[in-house]
């Protein structure tokens, strides 16, 4: 093949262009850390990182749901384990009554006592976590229990939280189920256990007070089956949390293979291809001082 | 048979290889110039002179001073050039619209949507809360920017590769020109059809070449030297020493994009459908069939997400009782750029799956629901798969014009280095001819001096 001048030159600047071309590519990675900058980088792995970016976000959604649910759950406990004490002490002042305290007399004091107790238990069913009511079901504007304990508004709903794909649990205790008895086997409406007694002890009547002293034991059973139940709930919480964030290690750990450049290699690469630029400039530097025919000419 | 015969012959050999001396010098001036193909001079004796004893030489002539050259490696250019150039500008613009729907760096429109599905998430935490309702609101507003401006960055681009379109064409109409007016002078110094116009021709073949970067043609060389082009279904679009201008049209049937034409002399034709080649080529596959197919898919995505959100949320009721409205609204057809938030009051975000009751979450639940299910519109993906696969597909043709893009670069440059082999000046070769053809003019210079010494010596005789 006849080689001329420019052809020289021109694959000489060919080569350069491409070696400056790769050498910026790989400095790019080394400085970004990232592998790709854009999709066409490798379109599958961007495909890849986009998955596992959506996946990742769902993730954190479910942890703070996650979160607060926990709260919730804890909240909601804590207010039912207040709750049960008086229960216990309406119970006591109940058994009392038939045995020790039984005059007439008596019995009225006790039940101005156990008023103060309803009261008490009625204060804990309308107990607000922040602005939202615990036991209000859907409710939630206005007090879900009146100060006798009727319900003033539709308590009975679960208000379900998604905590990973596809699962939901519930975030409260309803009202009607904790305090009313409703779905519950063996279960009874704890205030009007209460508004009962209280009734057969100003009217001194024996069998009343009897039978409201068995329906507060039902009751306390309630909430302890109730307490039970959250801390089922809890546990459960917390075995889906382990799961969610064992999902989210594994996926940030994939992420990042194929997001992040494994810098030896990256530096390596970059060294090579600095390199590869010098020997085209070393290369480049003697064909160009090759002399001509020219230069011998006299 | 004289001595003036000697010294015409002397006279002639001087002639010629000062002659030679000049196409040399020529090619070494031009060594760097684009386009030029090296000159070669070809000498041929004169007409012998007949005697008794046989034919006697009378010396040299110049035949032709001609320039070398490959039609053939300048026919394959010429395809290489036209891949070249429709590749060229496709690679350019389609890398533009992978940066408009990347995603992998910098916040995206996939980033807005889980930011929307995320607040919604935070509102079933608490059905009724002030600040997660708001925050509803403004994450579906940010989500909706972003669509739109995807949508109007895609139209916009579509509208800046159509100016490339224009301005393409008027380049291909001043090549066009050029060429024809190279036509005349060439036909006007070949005249007689001994002699080329080995410059005017290098001129014209670098035209061709620019040419062929822009719009496929065809070509014939008629026997005055004049070439003829056509492009398209074949239309001259330079025709020996005349030319007809391309033009470019809006066409209402394609969003007002400029149609390519041909005037035929009478009327116009359009070409944009027969364009195979050239930057032409790149810019209408991308204007044409590329960005308006991501248009759809952007409106296909925003339809869905519209039509799935707004049915589940019409099913539910806001914290006012409110219940049937619709949270996004768009314009069918034309969906991305024209999705916006419906509802402006908090209260209507339609939570609650029964009539109110503040902390009822279960339509919110139903709503972030749509976030993972398989949406038939969708061909039974996700919102997020689908949009996924869009990135990815804009990724994947990027990177496969790429690798196009370098192969023709490529074998480009391997056909361009063949020709520059053939018509390139070479230094040390010309170095040769340089030395070669000097001796001979001193030779020659000898030859004179010898002939003016036997004049001396005929003339001494007399003394």
């Amino acid at each position: 093949m006849r080689i001329t001048n420019n052809m020289v030159y021109e694959r000489l600047n060919a080569n350069m262009v491409n070696n400056q071309d790769s050498l910026d590519e790989a400095q790019q990675r080394v400085m970004s850390g990232k592998k790709i900058s854009k999709p066409s980088d490798n379109p599958g792995s961007a495909g890849k990182i986009l998955e596992y970016k959506t996946v990742l976000s769902k993730i954190d959604r479910y942890n703070q749901n996650i979160t607060s649910v926990q709260a919730r759950l804890d909240f909601t406990s804590t207010m039912l384990g207040s709750a049960t004490p008086t229960l216990e002490e309406i119970e006591k002042a109940a058994r009392e009554s038939l045995s020790t305290s039984n005059t007439a007399a008596e019995r009225q004091q006790t039940a101005i006592k156990v008023g103060y107790f309803l009261n008490q238990l009625v204060d804990v069913a309308n107990g607000k976590m922040g602005d939202s009511y615990l036991f209000a079901g859907y409710g939630g504007t206005t007090d879900p229990f009146d100060s006798s304990g009727n319900a003033t508004q539709d308590i009975s709903a679960n208000i379900m939280i998604e905590v990973d794909n596809g699962v939901t649990v519930a975030a409260n205790s309803p009202g009607d189920r904790v305090f009313k008895g409703v779905g519950v086997t063996g279960g009874v409406d704890v205030f009007s256990v209460i508004n009962n007694l209280i009734t057969a002890l100003n009217a001194n009547d024996d069998a009343g007070i009897q039978a409201a002293a068995s329906g507060l034991g039902a009751g306390l059973k309630q909430f302890r089956a109730e307490t039970v139940d959250i801390e089922m709930r809890k546990s459960f919480v917390s075995k889906i949390q382990e799961r969610v964030t064992g999902i989210k290690n594994i996926i940030t750990e994939s992420l990042s293979k194929e997001e992040d450049v494994d810098m030896n290699t990256a530096v390596t690469d970059f060294r090579a291809k600095e390199l590869a630029l010098e020997s085209t400039r070393a290369a480049s530097g003697r064909v160009l001082n090759i002399p001509t025919l020219m230069d011998f000419l006299k | 048979m004289s001595i003036a015969g000697v010294l015409n012959i002397g006279r002639s050999a001087l002639q010629v290889n000062q002659a030679a001396l000049q196409v040399t010098s020529n090619n070494i001036a031009n060594v760097n110039t684009p386009g030029y193909s090296r000159q070669r001079i070809a000498i041929e004796t004169t007409t012998p002179f007949r005697t008794d004893a046989g034919f006697l030489g009378t010396g040299v002539n110049v035949q032709e001073i001609s320039r070398v050259y490959d039609r053939f490696l300048a026919f394959q250019v010429k395809g290489e050039r036209e891949n070249y150039g429709a590749l060229s500008s496709e690679k350019d613009t389609i890398s533009q619209v992978e940066d408009i729907l990347n995603e992998i760096q910098g916040p995206g429109l996939k980033e807005g949507l889980s930011a929307f599905f995320n607040s919604l998430s935070d509102l079933s935490n608490n059905a009724d809360g002030y600040v997660e309702r708001s925050q509803v609101l403004s994450n579906a507003n940010s989500l909706v920017y972003s669509i739109n401006s995807k949508a109007s960055d895609l139209s916009r681009f579509r509208t800046s590769v159509d100016n490339g379109v224009k301005s393409v064409v008027s380049e291909v109409n001043m090549i066009a020109s050029q060429i024809a007016d190279l036509n005349t002078r060439i036909a006007a110094e070949e005249v007689g059809g001994v002699t080329k116009a080995n410059v005017l021709r290098d001129k014209r073949d670098t035209l061709m070449g620019d040419l062929a970067g822009f719009i496929n043609y065809n070509y014939t060389e008629d026997n005055l030297g004049q070439v003829s082009i056509f492009v398209g279904k074949g239309s001259p679009l330079v025709l020996g020493k005349s030319y007809n201008l391309l033009s470019t049209v809006v066409n209402p049937g394609n969003g007002n994009m400029s149609e390519v034409q041909i005037s035929n002399g009478t009327a116009n034709i359009s070409i944009t459908s027969d364009i195979s080649g050239g930057n032409l080529k790149g810019l209408l596959n991308v204007r044409d069939t590329v960005i308006p197919d991501y248009q759809n898919r952007l409106n296909t995505f925003t339809d869905a997400l519209v039509s799935e959100v707004n049915t589940q949320h019409a099913l539910g009721y806001g914290l006012d009782g409110s219940t049937g409205s619709p949270f996004f609204a768009a314009t069918a057809g034309n969906e991305a750029a024209t999705i916006s938030v419906a509802i402006t009051d908090k209260n209507k975000i339609a939570a609650a799956g029964n009539a109110p009751g503040p902390a009822d979450n279960e339509n919110v639940l139903k709503i972030i629901g749509i976030q993972d299910k398989s949406i038939v519109a969708l061909g039974n993906t996700t919102l997020d798969n689908y949009y996924d696969a869009m990135v990815t597909d804009i990724g994947s043709r990027s990177q496969s014009v790429s690798r196009s893009f370098e192969y023709q670069e490529f074998s480009k440059q391997q056909l361009e280095t063949r020709i520059q082999a053939v018509s390139g000046v070479s230094m040390d070769e010309e170095a040769a001819n340089l030395i070669k053809f000097q001796r001979a003019y001193q030779a020659a210079a000898k030859l004179i001096t010898t002939v003016d010494e036997m004049t001396q010596t005929i003339l001494d005789l007399k003394r």
